[in-house]
């Protein structure tokens, strides 16, 4: 079954059907929450807060556009609010957000995970928590979640030029402080 | 290791398995979706114009606002704000409460009416509060 034809299921009040969405944009909405507060409460409530505005508008999603882009411009909109509202998530410095990796649950929610990568990804939620939200989400569609600059331009709501420049201050920022982190190793 | 290395690494995570209870718990008890009729067409002109004249309107509030803040807390939030970027989020979460919000939980650019409200009530409201003595001065100021 297509996806079109299960967003139609979805609309005329298929549980189901909506499960079968959760299963398939569900590591989206929770790698983009997540490395956007790097704290598994906040990234579960937001995705959940994600997928539950979903169902109560799927009636409305009037198919324009590919249901994708429409989950991910959810998904930009409630973890940006969500940051907006908390300013102890919103000025996490690196450091901060480095300690809050908890290896024993990242590996358990990671089964495939090493222990080189929690230390991967601490580094990268290091250097990550070093931009701006905007630049940090911009930065995650693009090199993490591999989203080409016309969708993350669609997700949020920004013209392209604008997310390019995002992308490339935010690598720029990136690439200074990796090379940082390298030295000072 | 260069920044493409951290990206080249960078795991796909697992959603946890909690989180479809919890998603589809909140789904089952809520009322299932209605079909909405497809809306075609462009704004009305009224619309339109609510859109221009209601983000200048509230950026006129804040401006007021700002200039109703004492000289010195005004410098302090002057040099909170190191750059340009801190200084365009300092406004934008300033004035995000004053507008509608689309389903996406996006800003629509109105504004609505009872959160501009709100929003002045509450930003006078701390600046007075926080500065009896001006409302004072300001009263002995009208009387004379």
């Amino acid at each position: 079954m297509s996806e079109t034809q299960i967003v139609d299921r979805a609309r005329a009040g298929d549980k189901d059907a909506f499960g079968d969405l959760y299963e398939l944009h569900k590591n989206f909405v929770w790698n983009v929450a997540y490395r956007m507060v790097y704290d598994f409460d906040e990234a579960e409530d937001i995705a959940q807060d994600v997928f539950v505005t979903a169902w109560k508008n799927i009636g409305s999603f009037q198919g324009g556009s590919k249901f994708s882009t429409w989950l991910y411009k959810i998904t930009v909109n409630k973890t940006l609010n969500r940051l907006r509202g908390n300013r102890r998530t919103r000025e996490l410095s690196g450091e901060a957000v480095y300690n809050m990796i908890d290896e024993k649950e990242f590996l358990k929610s990671n089964p495939g995970a090493a222990l080189e990568d929690v230390e991967t990804e601490r580094a990268l939620a290091k250097l990550l928590g070093e931009l701006d939200p905007e630049k940090r989400m911009a930065v995650i569609l693009r090199e993490i979640m591999g989203l080409s600059y016309e969708e993350i331009a669609k997700a949020t709501d920004s013209p392209v030029g604008t997310v390019r420049s995002r992308i490339s201050r935010g690598r720029a920022r990136l690439s200074e402080l990796a090379e940082k982190m390298e030295q000072s190793k | 290791m260069n920044i493409d290395d951290f990206f080249r690494k960078a795991n796909k995570l697992e959603a946890p398995e909690a989180l479809r209870d919890k998603v589809m718990e909140e789904i089952e008890k809520s009322t299932p979706p209605l079909r909405e009729p497809g809306w075609i067409g462009k704004p009305s002109k009224l619309v339109t114009l609510r859109r221009i004249v209601a983000p200048l309107a509230a950026a006129a509030v804040l401006f007021l606002a700002i200039r109703l803040i004492p000289e010195q807390e005004r410098v302090e939030v002057k040099s909170a704000a190191k750059n340009a970027d801190e200084l365009a989020l300092f406004v934008e979460n300033a004035l995000n409460p004053v507008f509608s919000h689309d389903i996406t939980g996006g800003r629509t650019g109105d504004v609505d009416s009872d959160n501009l409200d709100s929003f002045v009530e509450n930003t006078l409201e701390s600046v007075f509060n926080t500065n009896p003595g001006e409302v004072e001065n300001a009263d002995a100021a009208g009387q004379a």
